[in-house]
């Protein structure tokens, strides 16, 4: 089944083709990635009408990119929740239009939900039960799945996303807005150890994140005691602040359920120390770990089309009189 | 490839919209004081209407963060649908702090309520009336708004509008506004938060506010 997926809930307008699910024959990401950087890398516009301007561009080159025409698509998959609204709708109307003119089945698909699919892409074996760790520039969750499309959240951030934690210390280091790739790159020369920075476990039992605490102590650093080190010392430290929480709660979660399988996902699951530290815990605790790859962890089409291909294959199917919705949780 | 793409990002740094912002800001700066002018004048006429009502403006000290979710509690209490709350203040300051104290005052959960900064809006329904919380951080400038569908956010009739860094979009914002900013308190880690109402429905909700917590 060669499912479209269609992604426009923020920054991306994106569309894939995906043959069961697994292989992605073609695929297009419209990313706002130039603007950022004339900017200084605050979103000029995340209006809908980019996504307008994008949409009808992005399917045709998606399909030329996989060599089908139209008569190439099975079912149509598109992220409807949550988001912004102006922007969800660009994507929904163009799939609901093919959906109509093509008789084609179409099923909406909750965005974290496709970030956690992104998963089944790399691999479609993965045993359950999982935890996965979905972090991003706006989401921070740990879920348990018993099956597939049946979540458990096991805890979420109480203040700011790590991908926002990651964003907003790099603004306040002076290295720009939003810097989370840029902490990275500058991490791998510095020590994570050079500046003792805070990390909320709020309490044994908690499973929940919280990183305002870290982005206060970085706030209440003086002048001097920026300057006393490096930036790398500092983007090490205080990545090292954000990664180490994210990791050790994945594997309080792991153990705690029995999972099989630990899976990542997200834009903050691209991050160099959570891949490696993930990966090595999760051996040394003889389980599974999967990570898509970095242009998988970030927003895509490809991780809607395989959400939806699992759901259309349990013979789901929605209804086309379906609404776009702003703010919604992963159905349980 | 990569050393180029550096300075690139390092020029836009200095050449930041947010900071461009802020003198657009301060530009409008003149024409804020003639609307709070103008609106001192007209609460003139709410002092009478209520004897003791504060028209003009109030500020809480705030040691602590659950000092700043109590003052957002009763903001919450306080609040009719339409009103619009526009925050400000610097990164790690407690606007997200106080918008969750604002929730339970609404009788939302508030642990449902974390920073919309990257996905902007959040809407909260289940509580007495509904809460829109939108952050403009991301945004550069007020001319991005209109295209994101604003208005339908600041024109709702159903709940209240609260909205994070709305000192960067201040021209973009409908006058009558409670306008709250947090800034530094005079120990470290000790808060000032200031309310200054912008019109008569704001100049109402303080006062509500101000019967909850003087």
């Amino acid at each position: 089944m060669r499912v479209l997926g269609i992604e426009s809930s923020c920054d991306e307008t994106a569309a894939a083709l995906v043959e069961d699910g697994r292989a992605v024959l073609g695929q297009v990401i419209a990313s706002q990635i130039d603007l950022h950087a004339v900017t200084g890398g605050v979103v000029p516009e995340v209006a809908s009408r980019h996504h307008v301007e994008r949409i009808n561009a992005v399917i045709a080159e998606t399909l030329a990119k996989a060599g089908v025409g139209f008569d190439g698509i099975d079912a149509i998959a598109v992220a409807n929740r949550p988001g912004l609204l102006g922007a969800l709708l660009v994507g929904v109307s163009a799939a609901k239009a093919l959906a109509y003119a093509l008789k084609r089945p179409i099923i909406a698909v909750h965005h974290i939900e496709a970030h956690i699919y992104a998963n089944f892409l790399v691999d479609p074996s993965i045993a359950f039960p999982v935890v996965c760790l979905v972090a991003s520039g706006g989401h921070s969750e740990l879920l348990l799945i018993e099956r597939h499309g049946h979540y458990t959240v096991l805890g979420r951030t109480r203040d700011d996303a790590a991908g926002e934690a990651f964003d907003k210390s790099a603004r306040l280091i002076g290295i720009g807005y939003p810097g989370g790739i840029e902490i990275d790159r500058l991490a791998k020369t510095g020590n994570p150890k050079a500046i003792r920075l805070p990390r909320a476990r709020l309490g044994a039992e908690s499973l929940d994140f919280s990183f305002s605490g870290l982005k206060t102590a970085v706030l209440n650093a003086t002048r001097a005691e920026l300057a006393e080190h490096s930036i790398e010392d500092w983007a090490a430290s205080i990545q090292a602040a954000i990664v180490d929480v994210l990791v050790a709660k994945t594997m309080i979660a792991a153990r705690r359920h029995n999972a099989a399988t630990v899976l990542a996902a997200g834009g903050v699951a691209a991050n160099s120390r959570l891949q490696a530290a993930l990966r090595e815990q999760c051996e040394d605790a003889c389980l599974r770990c999967v990570i898509p790859p970095p242009p998988l962890c970030t927003d895509n089409a490809a991780m809607v089309a395989c959400a939806g291909f699992y759901r259309l294959k349990a013979g789901e199917v929605t209804p086309l009189t379906f609404d776009t919705i702003a703010s919604a949780e992963l159905a349980r | 490839m990569l050393a180029a793409h550096v300075d690139m990002l390092h020029k836009a740094a200095l050449s930041n919209p947010i900071e461009n912002v802020r003198h657009v800001s301060s530009l409008a700066m003149s024409q804020k004081r003639a609307i709070i002018r103008h609106t001192s004048m007209r609460m003139a006429a709410y002092e009478n209407e209520r004897p003791g009502a504060v028209g003009l403006s109030h500020a809480w000290p705030s040691r602590r963060s659950a000092e700043t979710v109590r003052l957002g509690d009763a903001i919450g209490k306080a609040a009719s649908a339409g009103d619009i709350v526009a925050l400000a203040g610097d990164l790690g300051a407690g606007k997200t702090t106080l918008v969750q104290g604002i929730g339970r005052g609404l009788g939302l959960d508030p642990r449902d309520i974390v920073s919309p900064t990257f996905t902007i809006v959040a809407e909260h329904a289940g509580g007495r009336m509904m809460l829109y919380h939108l952050d403009v951080y991301r945004l550069g400038s007020a001319d991005d708004l209109q295209d994101l569908g604003f208005d339908d956010y600041l024109h709702a009739s159903d709940g209240l509008i609260v909205i994070e860094w709305a000192n960067l979009v201040t021209l973009a914002l409908p006058d009558d506004r409670l306008e709250i900013e947090i800034a530094a308190g005079p120990k470290s880690g000790e808060r000032q938060i200031h309310a200054q109402p912008l019109g008569p429905t704001s100049a109402k909700l303080l006062n509500r506010i101000l019967d909850i917590l003087p």
